[in-house]
């Protein structure tokens, strides 16, 4: 009796022991989703990662504290819930059972050790500078983390969304780690060849959803028309995003092929240097904004697959100002704002990179504003040398676009009168006491609605003042093969989704 | 010939040691830094100075250039900015794909160029001759990036005889190997015909004519093997240049090759990459520049060495 009575007990303890384990570790789908990538990530440590494909890859590698859900807010990560102390501490209460795919525990130990690396410089991140607000990470046991501020910060939280790396492996690896990464997402990286292809395995352990196809196959094809060939031969299932829009209806006409396609946040403007003498004239800029054609822009360069912008946030971001109106296409007025201004004919210059699509973009733009008597010069450079004269403020006219913008905050860095680079992201070298005194107070107001209407503000201004053109949000598009059910695009173009895609 | 193939040999140290030096400075001077490309805009002065330290960008260019030239002696061409991946592992990596393609283009080109500038040449003026000529023509006039998306227009998307990119097997490398092969054979057989042409004119076929031997002899034995010299130069500089790497056709059919290491590093100021590719890719020009001056005395005793 005893002795069964004892077997009974560890039945019951190993059944206790299993059921979450068996809750959880489903197996994916056997078979290869194939997809095309534009190019190869230099990096897949998150902390290092700037480029979009390897910030995207890593989202499938690795989970931050929070995440972003498919409408862009905040959700839990790998802290299943947290509490906020006071303005400056926050306490995060951690997943328990969650392993990396390395096959070490997830501890508070790792939160402490993925923050800390960045701000000390073990790694050369740049975000050390916005993770600097950051004065204490403390485990104050192995699933509960806290965290101290130097001083109140709202956008802080939005910051926890970088991927946590497991302190073993990456302390072991150093910097290697961003070629052999170990992380707890829904996916596991199997094979990195630089240039060629990237092959990541479903985690199926993974504390969310877990891929329903086991391999993902991310293969880099840098040739657009290449890309294309590849889709309707079948090579690979699915193209996001590199599908020129041009092309894009002649492709559909496969029947192979299907769309998905939806609003997306990144955004295209264009910078002017406020310390030009001519450009420092609101009016100029006006003027300017008036004589762009944006319809006839995306209606012939994107082939619809564009949307006019009048923020850099996107209308889907919390902290739009929906009353912004357009400047809508008027050359009448743009001639009359320059005639205002005492200038009949304008010349500039206006740089951009060497990239094809940018560089048609320019002339494009530049054979718009010659109609309202502004004589553009086009300067195509290489992305070295432009990057460091826009850095420099050696420009008059620039374009270039803010990729995965969800945190207002952004205008801090973009307006504030301290940020001129090197110190920020201010390129235009924009100066407004008003706009200085919105973004500070907006950073420490906690308050959501508060803030919103602190933006808001901020928002009026700058369509006002113009510093920078905001042109167009690009959409995201989804190309791939009637064999795939469950596929759909966010508004960030996260591959996340691939998680949700089953082939027949 | 021992004493000239020496002499070429020490050649290769100075014309290396130039190569290295304006290397060096040239990627030091041209705009851009990596420091930037790293960290990002949002970075602290303060941290890109760090950065700038650990990575030995804040010495002085005389130690830098130092350190650098006797790394390349010593044998340690350092480490990629950016992975810590040494560079000569980075590039052999890459090195042999170009390689391979590189031949495999100049095998095809060798392989149509030769017979039909013989043939051209044997039938000059004819409706023959126009014919190959035209073919040659329009080969040279085709662009890479329109005639490799055609061949995979056709033989991969269409018939599904060939993969369309990338380096899986033996069968990646014809479509690449053709696209490349195509440009320089149509270069390659109006140099044969010209050649060819010079020779066939001269007195000593006319003798071996007169003397009854067949016209294939004559062509193949006599007339062709003097027209070589003319030929191998060509041929000596195409696959120089073919080592050099072909960026376009690298990027049309996503082949690992040095040129696309080259552009990438150039763009990430990836300096102790690019300074390494460039060596090599200077280094494997002289040495086939000095194997070409090599085989001339073999194809016609006349030429001393």
């Amino acid at each position: 009796m005893k002795i069964t009575s004892t077997v009974n007990l560890c039945l019951l303890a190993l059944a206790i022991t299993l059921v979450p384990a068996c809750k959880r570790a489903h197996v994916a789908q056997n078979g290869v989703l194939n997809v095309a990538v534009q190019s190869s990530p230099a990096t897949l440590d998150p902390r290092a990662a700037t480029d979009a494909e390897g910030d995207k890859i890593c989202q499938l590698i690795f989970d931050g504290l929070l995440a972003r859900d498919d409408d862009m807010e905040l959700a839990p990560g790998l802290a299943e819930n947290y509490e906020q102390i006071s303005d400056t501490s926050y306490r995060f209460f951690l997943r328990r059972g969650v392993v990396f795919h390395s096959g070490s525990p997830f501890t508070a130990k790792d939160v402490v050790y993925t923050y800390g690396s960045m701000v000390d410089g073990t790694v050369a991140s740049p975000f050390k500078e916005p993770f600097s607000v950051i004065k204490e990470v403390v485990a104050e046991d192995d699933f509960t983390v806290r965290i101290d501020l130097k001083g109140p910060s709202a956008s802080f939280l939005s910051m926890l969304t970088k991927g946590i790396v497991s302190s073993v492996d990456a302390k072991r690896l150093g910097s290697r780690f961003g070629r052999q990464p170990a992380g707890t997402g829904p996916y596991s990286l199997s094979k990195f060849e630089a240039d060629k292809l990237l092959e990541l395995k479903a985690n199926g352990n993974y504390f969310g959803k877990i891929p329903k196809i086991e391999t993902l196959r991310l293969y880099v094809v840098s040739d657009d028309n290449i890309r294309v060939l590849k889709l309707i031969k079948g090579d690979v299932d699915l193209v996001q995003n590199g599908i020129p829009a041009l092309v894009l209806p002649k492709v559909l006409e496969n029947k192979n092929l299907e769309m998905e396609e939806g609003d997306g946040i990144v955004v295209t403007y264009l910078g002017m240097n406020l310390t030009d003498k001519i450009l420092k004239d609101k009016r100029v800029r006006q003027a300017i904004a008036y004589a762009i054609d944006r319809d006839e822009i995306i209606s012939h360069r994107f082939g619809g697959q564009a949307t006019k912008a009048n923020s850099i946030l996107s209308p889907m971001n919390w902290a739009y100002d929906g009353d912004l109106a357009q400047h809508e296409y008027d050359p009448e007025r743009a001639k009359a704002l320059l005639n205002e201004a005492g200038l009949k004919r304008v010349a500039l210059s206006y740089k951009t990179s060497t990239i094809k699509e940018r560089v048609d973009l320019a002339r494009m733009i530049a054979h718009q504003l010659s109609k309202v008597g502004i004589s553009v010069k086009v300067l195509p450079y290489e992305w070295g040398t432009f990057y460091r004269d826009v850095k420099t403020g050696n420009f008059q006219l620039y374009s270039l676009s803010w990729v995965g913008v969800t945190e207002p905050d952004i205008f801090f860095d973009i307006c504030h009168s301290s940020r001129f680079p090197p110190n920020g992201l201010n390129r235009d070298r924009y100066k407004n006491e008003e706009v200085d005194k919105l973004v500070s107070r907006a950073r420490v107001t906690m308050d959501k609605d508060a803030r919103k209407d602190l933006y808001g503000a901020v928002q009026k201004i700058l369509f006002d003042e113009l510093p920078f053109i905001p042109l167009w949000y690009e959409k995201n598009v989804v190309v791939y093969r009637k064999s795939l059910d469950g596929v759909s695009v966010r508004p960030d173009a996260s591959y996340l989704t691939f998680v949700d895609i089953s082939k027949e | 010939m021992k004493k000239y193939i020496f002499r070429r040999i020490l050649w290769v140290i100075p014309v290396l040691f130039a190569v290295a030096t304006i290397v060096f400075f040239l990627i030091h001077i041209i705009p851009g830094d990596p420091v930037d490309l790293m960290i990002g805009e949002r970075a602290l002065p303060a941290d890109r100075l760090q950065l700038a330290h650990e990575l030995k960008l804040d010495q002085p260019v005389a130690r830098q250039y130092a350190e650098y030239l006797t790394g390349i002696v010593t044998g340690d061409w350092g480490k990629s900015i950016f992975d810590d991946t040494p560079v000569l592992e980075l590039i052999k990596g890459r090195y042999g794909a170009t390689l391979l393609l590189a031949f495999a283009a100049m095998f095809i080109a060798v392989l149509i160029a030769i017979p039909l500038g013989i043939f051209a040449a044997v039938k000059r003026n004819s409706v023959w001759d126009s014919l190959a000529m035209l073919v040659a023509l329009i080969g040279i006039s085709i662009p890479n990036f329109w005639l490799g998306p055609v061949l995979i227009l056709i033989l991969s998307v269409h018939f599904s005889l060939l993969p369309i990119s990338g380096r899986d097997s033996w069968a990646s490398l014809i479509l690449p190997a053709i696209t490349l092969g195509t440009a320089l054979a149509a270069m390659l057989s109006r140099m044969t015909r010209a050649s060819m042409i010079g020779e066939l004119k001269a007195e000593y076929i006319t003798t071996a004519r007169a003397k009854g031997l067949p016209e294939r002899k004559i062509i193949l034995k006599h007339a062709f093997k003097n027209a070589l010299n003319p030929i191998v130069t060509i041929v000596g500089l195409q696959v120089g240049t073919l080592l050099a790497g072909t960026i376009i056709t690298e990027k049309i059919f996503s082949w690992p090759g040095i040129g696309m290491l080259l552009i990438d590093s150039i763009r990430r100021r990836d300096y102790p990459v690019v300074q390494g590719c460039v060596l090599i890719i200077s280094f494997a020009y002289v040495v086939i520049n000095t194997a070409v001056d090599c085989l001339y005395k073999s194809f016609d005793p006349r030429v001393k060495l």
